[in-house]
Formats: C-alpha cells, sequence, structure tokens
C-alpha cells in the first residue's frame, strides 16, 4: 500500500471533483492509489514494453476528462480499470497477430513461474482471490473463450477460428462462464468500497 | 421482462466481453437502446467483468512512470490555462465558410509532441446558433493548423461542425460525446473524416450539455469515453 499524500483523507469521488478543477495533487493520489492494478491488468493484456504506455495514456486520458466521470455509473476505481481495458484492447488490436500470440505465450510462462497470492493481508484481496478462485474453477473451455476475449482482445470470429468451434458454442460457452462468474461475486466476500 | 430475441443474451456476455465484430457490436447496442432486459443482462455482467479487472494482483509501478505522467498533465494544465487567459484578453477573429459556419481562426502550439490547437469560435450570423470555446486538438499526423470545430443549434436541431481534422487511427472511429453534468452521454455517431475533411455530426438536443467532446474509439464505439478528447467545444448557453 503507498504512503498517503496530501489528499490521502480523500474519497476517490472526492479526488475526481478535485481533478476537474486542475488539482494535480489529486491526480497523484488516484495514480497512488490504482495504478499498481491498472498497470497489472495492461500487463496482463500487453506484457512488459506497452503496459506503462497504457497506464499513462488511460490517466492522462482520466485527467482530461475528468468532468466526465459519472458517480451513479460506478466506483472511479471502476472507471479508471475499464478506460485502461478498453486503451489496452485498442493498443491489442493494433499489433499484429503474430505478436499477440507471442504475449499470451508470455502470460503462460509469468503463471507458471508465479508464486501464489498471500492468502490473507486483507478483505480486499480475500475478494479478489476469490474471484480469482472462481476464474480458475470455471470449465476449461469456458475460461479458454474468457480469457481469450478479456485479456486477449480476441473477436468472437478469431476465437472460433482458434479453437475451431462454431461461433455460436463460442457465444455460448462466454455466457455461460460469465454467468457463473456472477453467481461468484454475489456472494464474494469483501468491501466493494474503492478507498485503499 | 424477457427479450424477444433469445440469441440476444448471448449477444449480451460477447459485448461485455469486447468480443462482438463492429457491427453486430452497433446492432447490439441500438438493440439494447430499446431492450430493458439487455440493458440489464449487460449491467449485470459488466460487474463481472470489472471484478476481473480488479482482482488481478498489484504490480509495483516505477517512479519515472508517475514523474512522467505528472510532468506532462502539468504541463498541460498550464497551457490550458495561458490558452484561457489568452481566450478571454483576445477578441476572436470570426471568418465566414461557407453557407453558415463561421469559426474563429484558431492558433496552434506545440505541446509533448503533439499539435493542440486552441481558440474561440463565435458564430453570430446564424439564428439560434452557440457561442462557443474550440479546444481542439489534432495528433502529430494531423499537422491541423486549420483544423476547427463548433456546434450550431437551429431550429432546434443541433451539428458539430468538424473541419481539418486528421483522419482517425486505424483500427478506429470519432465518437461525439454531449458533456452534461452527470458525465459524458454516448451520442452513438460514430464517423471517420471524408476527404473533403469536413464532417458535421447530428448532436441530440443540448439543453443541459457544458460541452461536446469527441474522442477516438474502437470501430464499435465506447459507453465512456476512453482517450483525450481530439476536439472540445465548450458551449457557453
Amino acid at each position: 500500500m503507498h504512503a498517503p499524500g496530501p489528499m490521502g483523507h480523500f474519497s476517490d469521488e472526492d479526488l475526481m471533483a478535485r481533478a476537474t478543477r486542475f488539482e494535480a495533487d489529486a491526480l497523484a493520489e488516484l495514480y497512488d492509489r490504482h495504478s499498481p492494478t491498472a498497470l497489472a491488468l495492461a500487463r496482463r493484456m500487453l506484457g512488459h514494453a506497452r503496459a506503462e504506455d497504457a497506464v499513462q495514456e488511460a490517466f492522462t486520458s482520466i485527467w482530461r476528462n475528468a468532468s466526465s466521470y459519472d458517480p451513479d455509473r460506478g466506483l472511479v476505481r471502476t472507471w479508471l480499470l475499464r478506460i485502461v481495458r478498453y486503451r489496452s484492447l485498442d493498443i491489442l488490436r493494433s499489433i499484429a497477430v503474430e505478436d499477440r500470440r507471442v504475449l499470451e505465450a508470455e502470460h503462460e510462462h509469468e503463471r507458471a513461474a508465479a508464486p501464489a497470492s498471500p492468502a490473507s493481508e486483507v478483505l480486499k484481496q480475500e475478494r479478489a482471490a476469490h474471484i480469482r478462485e472462481a476464474i480458475g474453477a470455471l470449465p476449461e473451455d469456458q475460461r479458454q473463450v474468457v480469457e481469450l476475449a478479456y485479456f486477449g482482445g480476441w473477436t468472437q470470429v478469431e476465437i472460433a477460428e482458434r479453437l475451431g468451434l462454431p461461433v455460436g458454442t463460442v457465444k455460448s460457452r462466454a455466457r455461460l462462464a460469465l454467468v457463473k462468474l456472477r453467481s461468484q461475486v454475489d456472494h464474494s466476500v469483501g468491501p466493494r468500497n474503492d478507498l485503499p | 421482462m424477457t427479450c424477444r430475441e433469445p440469441d440476444r443474451q448471448d449477444d449480451a456476455a460477447a459485448w461485455v466481453l469486447g468480443m462482438l465484430p463492429p457491427d453486430e457490436a452497433d446492432r447490439f447496442v441500438a438493440h439494447t437502446a430499446d431492450c430493458a432486459s439487455c440493458a440489464e443482462e449487460v449491467a449485470r455482467l459488466e460487474e463481472v467483468s470489472d471484478a476481473i479487472a480488479s482482482s488481478l494482483d498489484p504490480e509495483p509501478t516505477s517512479a519515472g512512470l508517475r514523474q512522467s505522467l505528472l510532468e506532462k498533465i502539468e504541463a498541460e494544465t498550464a497551457l490550458f490555462r495561458s490558452a484561457e487567459q489568452r481566450d478571454t484578453e483576445e477578441p476572436a477573429v470570426v471568418r465566414r465558410t461557407g453557407r453558415s459556419v463561421a469559426v474563429a481562426g484558431l492558433a496552434a502550439l506545440a505541446l509533448l509532441g503533439s499539435g493542440i490547437l486552441v481558440g474561440r469560435a463565435l458564430d453570430s450570423s446564424e439564428p439560434g446558433s452557440r457561442t462557443a470555446t474550440v479546444f481542439g486538438m489534432v495528433t502529430p499526423s494531423g499537422g491541423g493548423g486549420d483544423a476547427s470545430a463548433a456546434v450550431l443549434a437551429r431550429e432546434g436541431v443541433s451539428e458539430l461542425v468538424l473541419k481539418g481534422l486528421s483522419p482517425p487511427p486505424a483500427g478506429q472511429v470519432y465518437q461525439a460525446w454531449v458533456v452534461r453534468s452527470r458525465g459524458a452521454v454516448p451520442t452513438g455517431s460514430l464517423f471517420s473524416v471524408p476527404r473533403s475533411g469536413e464532417t458535421k455530426v447530428r448532436l441530440p438536443r443540448l439543453d443541459d450539455a457544458q460541452r461536446v467532446i469527441v474522442t477516438a474509439e474502437g470501430r464499435q464505439g465506447s459507453r465512456t469515453p476512453t482517450l483525450p478528447a481530439v476536439a472540445v467545444v465548450n458551449l457557453a448557453g
């Protein structure tokens, strides 16, 4: 966890309001809170080389478009991670298919070598671990579709070609997987606020 | 409430995962505008998508990335404040282009390798048109010293007029947004830039709008702006 800065006592929503008034310290605090997860997402999708670019572009976009954040539509953290993911998807789709396959291989290698996550840090991490467990518990054919689409940025047609399946089957598996994960999200433990 | 088109539930999951091709994504988005069942399904499944992102183990970020980001936004803020001040102090140069659009000349400034265009548009020739301050940005490849943007509202119909905007990056389209007090609302207008360089985009009612912005997005568009605006028209009301 990062050391609190001068705006460490503000909620994310307060910080967004300050960002709309061009208070750079507010963005710095948001960055300190959320960039580690943002970077993890971008790295999972893009690998080392491009992840920092995606994170920087996403936070720059948040700064420029702070007034477009709508608290009624979700948490700041959620909005921010969506922007990181959309930006990463754009980057993914602009690079060659062969390079995207290399990224997947890189991730598989890292995942095999990664140590287990500490199980008892904080409640928020318990919830995260719960979601990861739920993804890992999906039937392999469903997990594969979700990972190719969500992290790999492949379209349903591309996934169908890769797996040798009809597009309809790919879509059905995607839905079955999300519905199962949805029930796990409902039952997951831990806070849903976005304070650090 | 149940959707009358049974295959649409699979589309909801595919859309949330971002795997629908652009044309199907467009059709699905249009469908959700009229189908509460599918809109609710999307909202439910988006919570899963958000949870997946949040579940990743945080990774340490480099001090260099933080420093670089903060320097960038501070430089932009200084430039923006400078442009605002100039905008207040210097009256706009108004020129008439074509039948109805009068757009200010724009001053080009350099920023971090991108071209930034800041200026003021004033259309006093059209009844019902709105005074607008233009804050437009072009990509480095645009070279757009002549880029401009203005919003015209006539007889209840509003239109965004863009001139000299660079084409969107490969694989992307431009998307227009109306920013209200509650945030940016997608207009559903996805567009590219024709050879003439002039684009007109039909807008919804602007009664309580604060500004109109344009961003480059993936080919199926987006529900929230994901990239910096390439054009911002502040509506003076």
